[in-house]
């Protein structure tokens, strides 16, 4: 944690759990910095509050599960003919109502 | 003939606003709202270049986005060719000039060539589909699948049906809270058309469900869940709150600049547009004393319209689907005028088509006292 530009200190550590910042007062600007160990030295997170408060994710918390190639092939089939099918149904229906 | 010059000059003033949105500048992708704009960019190229929906915006490794594949799916086409992000941000203007297209032949549909006219002309003078057409944005794309609705009611056809179905399934897979629509439709359309609504509805709402069961190991956990930025999203406590994080003037800015609320300042950096409580911004923006979506005061026309005709299914469904998107964004932690992109523009056209129906009164009525008048001379 930095006070208004100041100096990072440690201000809580461990796997999970919460801790009171009681001395936080009006006026000042806080950042909270989020770092993992293992691996790395990493900073996964930063948090400011004071004037404009602000939460970036810079780096998720889990490695993200992966789709396998047949499924990312289905989803770029799926995906260009969302728009076909948008304009092949406006088509229809356009047909329908003139045909009425 | 009067109808044909009805029509030509319907057709010019949309084709004027289409050239306009065409040509409007575009926002480099690193000054574009932060990480939405990325995320779409870059999935969409992902989703088109077969790798997935992924995004690689974080120090270039492979992340789920946070937002719900709709948008990006809608981009992926224009993503196959040309040079990233361009490509891109090629399709979100091809989407803007849809949003155009869209709106002004649904004023047509219910109200003839002067509603459209007028529907293009309150686009035209307004931000919105301009400022749409340089950023990578779902706003107006949600709005285009809302609108899209309009006509569907009024001709209800079996093809329409689906075509309705289709649409609020794809607004639902862009932005969850965009089911207002579909909820909105099943209470407007008639029952012989449910089968064909929930039908092509339902696929799009499962394949998200499939999707997120694969990324995110739950089809009810989303990509915010993910990035661990789930929680207390909505509550009562918004509606009033000063701790809302709102976009401000940033992305859709209002063209007086917040002149109409100048009087509540002081006020944050961004105006009044950056200072008010949802519950006193949403009612304002859908009175358009923001002008954003069309000229002051138009909304409130289309609104007065819509529940003078409250009985009929395409003013119940502009009046459901603005009720119910106020409702879930007065609650709502993020504030933004861009929430309201359907609403507004369904009150839009309402507001163009009740214009056009005065006008038209009023012209027969000149009509006839002229008419009269000489029946008189002549009688004499």
């Amino acid at each position: 944690m930095s006070a208004s530009g100041g100096k990072e200190t440690l201000f809580a550590s461990g796997p999970d759990g919460t801790a009171a910042a009681p001395w936080i007062a009006p006026g000042f600007v806080y950042v909270f910095r989020l770092y993992s160990l293992v691996p790395e030295h990493r900073l996964l997170a930063r948090l400011q509050i004071g004037h404009a408060t602000q939460l970036q994710v810079l780096a998720p918390p889990q490695p993200p599960k992966l789709t396998s190639p047949f499924v990312n092939r289905l989803l770029q089939i799926l995906s260009f003919a969302s728009v076909a099918l948008l304009a092949i149904l406006a088509a229809m229906h356009i047909r329908e109502v003139l045909d009425d | 003939m009067t109808r044909w010059v009805g029509a030509l000059l319907a057709a010019l003033a949309c084709v004027a606003v289409l050239v306009d949105v065409e040509r409007a500048p575009e926002r480099p992708l690193a000054e574009q709202p932060f990480p939405d704009s990325a995320e779409y960019t870059s999935s969409a190229s992902s989703l088109s270049h077969d790798k997935g929906f992924f995004t690689y915006i974080y120090h270039n490794s492979r992340q789920p986005p946070r937002y719900p594949p709709g948008y990006p799916m809608a981009l992926s086409p224009f993503a196959a060719v040309g040079s990233y992000p361009r490509d891109v941000q090629r399709g979100a203007k091809f989407w803007a000039m849809v949003y155009v297209l869209v709106a002004v032949a649904a004023a047509w549909s219910l109200g003839g060539s002067l509603a459209a006219l007028l529907a293009a002309i309150f686009i035209g003078v307004s931000p919105f589909a301009r400022v749409s057409a340089g950023l990578i944005m779902s706003d107006g794309y949600i709005a285009t699948l809302t609108v899209l609705m309009l006509p569907l009611l009024r001709y209800a056809t079996r093809s329409g049906a689906r075509l309705a179905g289709t649409a609020a399934g794809f607004a639902m897979i862009v932005r969850l809270t965009a089911g207002v629509n579909f909820i909105a439709l099943l209470a407007t359309m008639p029952r012989r058309s449910y089968k064909g609504l929930v039908a092509f509805a339902l696929p799009s709402v499962i394949g998200l469900g499939v999707l997120q069961w694969l990324l995110f190991g739950s089809p009810l956990k989303t990509g915010y869940s993910y990035w661990g930025v789930s929680g207390h999203f909505f509550s009562l406590t918004y509606a009033t709150a000063s701790s809302v994080i709102r976009d401000g003037p940033f992305i859709f800015p209002d063209k007086l600049n917040g002149a109409l609320f100048n009087w509540t300042c002081p006020c944050r950096v961004g105006g009044p547009q950056d200072s008010m409580s949802n519950l006193a911004f949403y009612p304002a923006l859908l009175a358009s004393l923001y002008w954003i979506y069309s000229p002051p005061l138009v909304p409130l026309l289309g609104l007065f319209y819509a529940w003078r005709r409250r009985r009929e299914a395409i003013a119940r469904y502009a009046l459901l689907v603005t009720a119910l998107t106020f409702v879930v964004f007065l609650f709502y932690h993020f504030q933004g005028a861009r929430f309201m992109s359907g609403p507004a523009t369904l009150l839009l056209v309402l507001a163009s088509v009740w214009l056009a129906e005065l006008a038209g009164r009023l012209w027969w009525a000149l009509l006839r006292l002229l008419r009269r008048q000489f029946v008189t001379v002549d009688t004499a």
